[in-house]
């Protein structure tokens, strides 16, 4: 009952992060795209319900700060991770690598879509694109240097507000 | 919903600012004896400088208000200054915004122009609770009508591309024929009152480009815009008297 | 067991299947259904494989609008660059009405539904809503603007639906004349990317107003503008208007002027509303510009000095032809073409007769300005010398009929200079008879008289002509008299030319020339003229000079002719032209035949060094009226060699006036 709650408030954590982050970038003109770190562990590790949810309220908090339609990042999100809940089979994804792996790979192709939305029909387009490698690269290095954390905070809140009845075989060695 | 998910996140995010107001704080606490000394003197002359200002400003505003009486003409102030703390800064390449501490609760009303020490800064997008959301000249989104410093013809400021690890850059369109600048003799823009926004005079930024356009109608320029705009940590809101 | 295999093996032998290996009738159908295969496979290759490009052509031509944008017009500037012709932008507040389809929908369901609410019998049909529709949703965005502009626009439905009908691809054109406020008002207030957009056209300016109107010329609106090699000729076209070249050096040089048009090739949807961004775009270009000749404070100065009069100026570089001046009155304001004359201005215009070019398309007889041919001839033919001298009375008969010298005032025995000095026809005649009409009319032919100067003009008159025995027997069968020769002789009668005509002459004459090119585009560094020379002695050549020389100090133009620090050759002329005019009787207009009175001033300067030529025609308004030529044109080519001194000492090309330290109202006053 409290898991999507306490998904919300890592996230919302995870979101202050980002902000703050940026707003110190912002003295130079460049910012982090951080929102594969929200969409992948619930895409690998959590069931529709709570993972679908918890994607779209991540998305949500996106959505009231930043000027696009609401409902953009939570859309995204969602479809991110149905994606990576269908693709998740074919991964070894209870590696740690491999999730951090997965999260750059979501994060840039998240970027990618928010570039083609907003960028891609600009017809000076082409005179952002250094910015838009710098930002790409730059965020796809900060994703996969903090993603292990940001999964073990994820499920180290799961963890405390799962009743042990409850958890899943193989949680607690993990 | 947006309204209710952004009230939600602008109290984090305010606490986050006065987190780093108090880091601040605590930062130049540990600054040494001496260094403090220098500061305080450095402020004393920069307070004896701006003492001076304020006479001179107080004797220019009596002989303004003076040639009023005279031309019986309604003395009036138009704007209401209002400073604020910048919450949080978002400087993507698709916008450009700030988020500042002070909203319907003083009074801040959308459209209201917003300055720096500077010059303008942007104008406010969003109201909220506690809140506002200002979207910076440096975002394509931000238009005003500006003129060449000395000039009255208007032309149309735009902000533009900004590079990454560069000042923030704008572009200005139907720029008259006859005006000449680049990087060695930039001209300055400045707000030219007249689209009933943006009161006269503030500095916009400098035109270190102006080239042709095709159709040799005009000119279009770049306008190189102050670098601390990336950096701005605090800015006033003109907010209008009497809104129409 | 075995009864179960019998009964078994019995009905086995009612279930074996027989097959028939070959079925003609069978094979039949197999032939049929296999050609009915192959034609449909046959008819699916055919359509897909062969006629594939046709129908993807069908279908982008369906799919696909162009627009075509005219480039803007290139500049025209006088001989120092100062601007005589340019663009001024015109800013238009309009609406993307692709971008508003969804307002449309929404308005249209809105209005059905209220519609429906009210009960109202009186239903409109789908078409009418729809128009309903789509004008409020327009009105809306008016409303919008004129609240940030205070302005009280309504908007015009039959216009809305002929741009839904014609012009969709286009934006609809709200407001098309926004004050540099209003602009910048809708600038700062409407947001980024609102379907309202501001719009910049250009329409053409005249700074200096009517100076050389007919020179410069004016534009009309063109719709026929076309993009060269920008692709979709086949596609339905939507063009910008632009502009073309009417008159003067617009229409000239209407192909070097006219910018290069640009365009955009749009994808629509079912409605034809376009989808953006076009698939093909090219920016349009301005047009070349060009430099003329003219100077325009001469040109100023000269239409100043003509005033109200009518009639026309000329300065020309002697040396080079390239022409300063080309003025004619009345004239008219360039910036009422601009975007669009009115119907009352075009009656103006043509009261006042101000349509005419008279410099180059007005045929006058030259007067005693003829006489410097008629000088020319007697010195080639030999019967006039600097020497030769007449005694006057101040009449001379020739036939039945008397001819009058112009002032009365000098009589007895005269020299060739005193002749031309006081312009006494009577000399003229004398000798014009004893050199003869051929002598006389190849002379002036020499000089071009009889054909066109070829300037870079339109219009210019092929009307001019030298009467001939012969030209007067084709088109009038009448024999030549010796009094046609007298006449001709001081330039009247069978003779009629153009006042740049006669510019053209005084410059030939300056430089010791027969001919002179006009053009009324500059070249910095355009070299000198040379054509054959006149061919008369140096004596002969410098009495006609002296006599002209005279002119402006003691002679007929001694008024106002004298120009302080300048020395000057000149030519006063006085002729009748006949004219039909119109006279109100009882509050009625009849028309009756008269005679106007024609004034000429031409001449060269500075004498040594000849550099600037001239030509003034004035033309006397009354007809009947005695009008004494010199009087009205002589202060016109003063003003213009005055200004143009002015200019030289300046550029520091002539010698400071004497006066020049002096305070300015002294040295002015008179």
């Amino acid at each position: 009952m409290l898991r999507i709650p306490a998904l919300f408030l890592c996230h919302l954590a995870l979101w202050v992060l980002v902000i703050a982050l940026n707003h110190t970038l912002g003295a130079w003109q460049i910012s982090f795209f951080g929102c594969g770190l929200f969409v992948t562990y619930a895409g690998l590790e959590l069931e529709p319900r709570e993972g679908l949810t918890s994607c779209l309220l991540a998305g949500f908090l996106f959505d009231a700060w930043t000027p696009v339609p609401f409902g953009q990042h939570a859309l995204l999100f969602g479809l991110a991770y149905c994606m990576l809940h269908l693709w998740k089979q074919r991964l070894m994804w209870d590696d740690v690598r491999v999730q951090s792996a997965v999260a750059a790979t979501t994060n840039a192709a998240m970027y990618a879509v928010f570039w083609a939305i907003h960028i891609g029909g600009l017809p000076q387009w082409r005179l952002l694109l250094m910015r838009n490698v710098w930002e790409l690269v730059l965020s796809t290095v900060i994703v996969v240097v903090v993603a292990p954390w940001v999964f073990a905070l994820q499920h180290q809140t799961l963890e405390l507000t799962t009743p042990p009845k409850f958890r899943r075989r193989g949680q607690d060695e993990r | 919903m947006r309204v209710s998910f952004f009230e939600m996140e602008a109290p984090v995010e305010a606490a986050t600012s006065y987190a780093r107001d108090l880091q601040e704080y605590w930062s130049l606490r540990l600054h040494s004896n001496d260094e403090l000394i220098e500061a305080g003197r450095d402020l004393a002359r920069l307070n004896a400088a701006y003492e001076l200002r304020i006479q001179e400003n107080s004797a220019l505003r009596g002989e303004i208000e003076r040639l009023e009486a005279l031309l019986r003409l309604p003395s009036f102030s138009e704007y209401r200054s209002e400073p604020a703390r910048v919450v949080s800064r978002d400087f993507t390449t698709w916008w450009q915004r700030l988020v500042i501490r002070k909203g319907r609760n003083f009074g801040i009303l959308k459209g209201s122009p917003v300055v720096f020490t500077g010059g303008v800064a942007g104008r406010v997008t969003e109201v909220h609770a506690y809140t506002s959301v200002v979207e910076l000249i440096s975002s394509p989104n931000v238009r005003l009508a500006a003129v060449v410093e000395g000039d009255s013809r208007p032309m149309s400021y735009q902000g533009g591309i900004n590079s990454s690890f560069a000042p923030p850059m704008g572009t200005v369109e139907f720029m008259p024929l006859d005006i000449f600048a680049s990087k060695i003799a930039p001209k300055r823009l400045v707000t030219s009152g007249l689209g009933g926004v943006f009161p006269p005079g503030l500095t916009i930024g400098y035109i270190v480009k102006a080239d042709p356009s095709a159709d040799g109608l005009f000119k279009n320029g770049e306008v190189k815009l102050d670098s601390r705009l990336s950096s701005l940590t605090e800015v006033t809101v003109l907010v209008p008297i009497n809104p129409e | 067991m075995s009864s179960n295999r019998q009964n078994l093996a019995s009905r086995s032998g009612n279930l074996v299947e027989t097959h028939t290996t070959f079925q003609p009738r069978v094979f039949v159908f197999h032939f049929i259904f296999g050609a009915m295969l192959l034609t449909l496979a046959g008819g699916l290759a055919y359509q897909q494989l062969i006629k594939a490009s046709s129908y993807h052509e069908v279908e982008r031509v369906q799919n696909q609008r162009r627009i075509i944008v005219p480039g803007p017009r290139g500049n025209i500037y006088d001989r120092d660059g100062r601007l005589l012709v340019g663009n001024k932008p015109r800013f238009a507040v309009v609406l993307y009405l692709d971008e508003l389809r969804s307002q449309f929908r929404r308005e249209y369901i809105q209005i059905r539904k209220n519609y429906r609410a009210a009960g109202d019998r009186d239903v409109p049909t789908a078409s009418q809503m729809e128009q309903i529709a789509r004008a409020t949703v327009v009105q809306h965005y008016l409303d919008r603007v004129n609240a940030i502009i205070g302005r009280h626009e309504r908007l015009d439905a039959t216009l809305l639906m002929r741009h839904f009908r014609r012009e969709l691809l286009l934006p609809y054109i709200l407001i098309n004349d926004l004050t540099p406020v209003e602009y910048a008002k809708l600038i700062e207030q409407l947001p980024v990317n609102s379907p309202l957009q501001l719009y910049t056209s250009s329409e053409r300016y005249y700074p200096y107003g009517s100076a050389a109107a007919h020179t410069l010329g004016y534009v009309s609106n063109n719709t026929e503008i076309d993009a060269e090699d920008f692709p979709g000729d086949d596609l339905t076209t939507f063009k910008v208007k632009g502009a073309t070249g009417r008159d003067g050096l617009e229409l000239q040089f209407d192909s070097v002027l006219q910018g290069e048009a640009g365009g955009a090739i749009y994808r629509v949807d079912p409605s034809g509303f376009r989808i953006n961004p076009p698939l093909e775009q090219r920016l349009p270009v301005q047009g070349k510009n060009i430099v003329t000749s003219l100077d325009i404070d001469l040109q100023q100065t000269a239409e100043k000095a003509l005033g109200d009069l009518t009639g026309a100026a000329v300065m020309m570089d002697v040396n080079t032809g390239e022409v300063l001046v080309l003025a004619s009155k009345p004239d008219y304001d360039l910036n009422k073409f601009s975007p669009k004359i009115s119907h009352e201005d075009v009656a103006q215009i043509e009261k006042d007769k101000a349509w005419v070019n008279r410099a180059i398309s007005g045929v006058y007889a030259p007067g005693s300005t003829f006489k410097i041919i008629t000088s020319i001839a007697g010195f080639r033919a030999g019967t006039l010398t600097p020497d030769s001298t007449y005694t006057t009375n101040g009449t001379y008969t020739v036939g039945n009929h008397v001819f009058h010298d112009a002032s009365g005032e000098i009589t007895g025995v005269i020299d060739y200079r005193t002749a031309i000095e006081h312009s006494v026809n009577t000399f003229f005649i004398n000798y014009g008879l004893k050199t003869g009409v051929d002598a006389i009319v190849a002379e002036a032919r020499r000089f071009h008289l009889d054909r066109k100067t070829g300037i870079e003009l339109p219009h210019e008159t092929s009307a001019m002509y030298v009467g001939s025995p012969r030209w007067k027997k084709e088109r009038m069968g009448e024999p030549w008299f010796q009094g046609d020769t007298a006449n001709l002789a001081f330039g009247q009668g069978m003779i009629a030319v153009t006042p740049l005509q006669m510019a053209c002459v005084v410059a030939s004459l300056a430089r010791d020339e027969t001919t002179t090119k006009p053009t009324i585009l500059h070249e910095p560094n355009r070299p000198t003229q040379h054509t054959p020379a006149i061919g008369i002695p140096e004596d002969d050549y410098n009495a006609l000079i002296e006599g002209m020389e005279r002119v402006p100090l003691t002679g007929t133009a001694r008024r106002w002719g004298r120009v302080d620090g300048l020395t000057i050759a000149a030519k006063t002329g006085t002729a009748q032209q006949n004219v039909v005019f119109p006279v109100t009787e009882n509050g009625k207009t009849v028309y009756r035949n008269g005679t106007i009175e024609l004034g000429w001033y031409v001449g060269f300067a500075p004498v040594d060094h000849p550099k600037v030529a001239w030509a003034v025609l004035v033309e006397g308004d009354v007809p009947d009226e005695s009008f004494a030529g010199g009087f009205y044109a002589t202060p016109i080519a003063t003003a213009m060699l005055k200004r143009w001194l002015e200019k030289q000492r300046v550029a520091g090309k002539a010698p400071p006036a004497p006066d020049a330290d002096k305070p300015a109202d002294e040295a002015e006053a008179p």
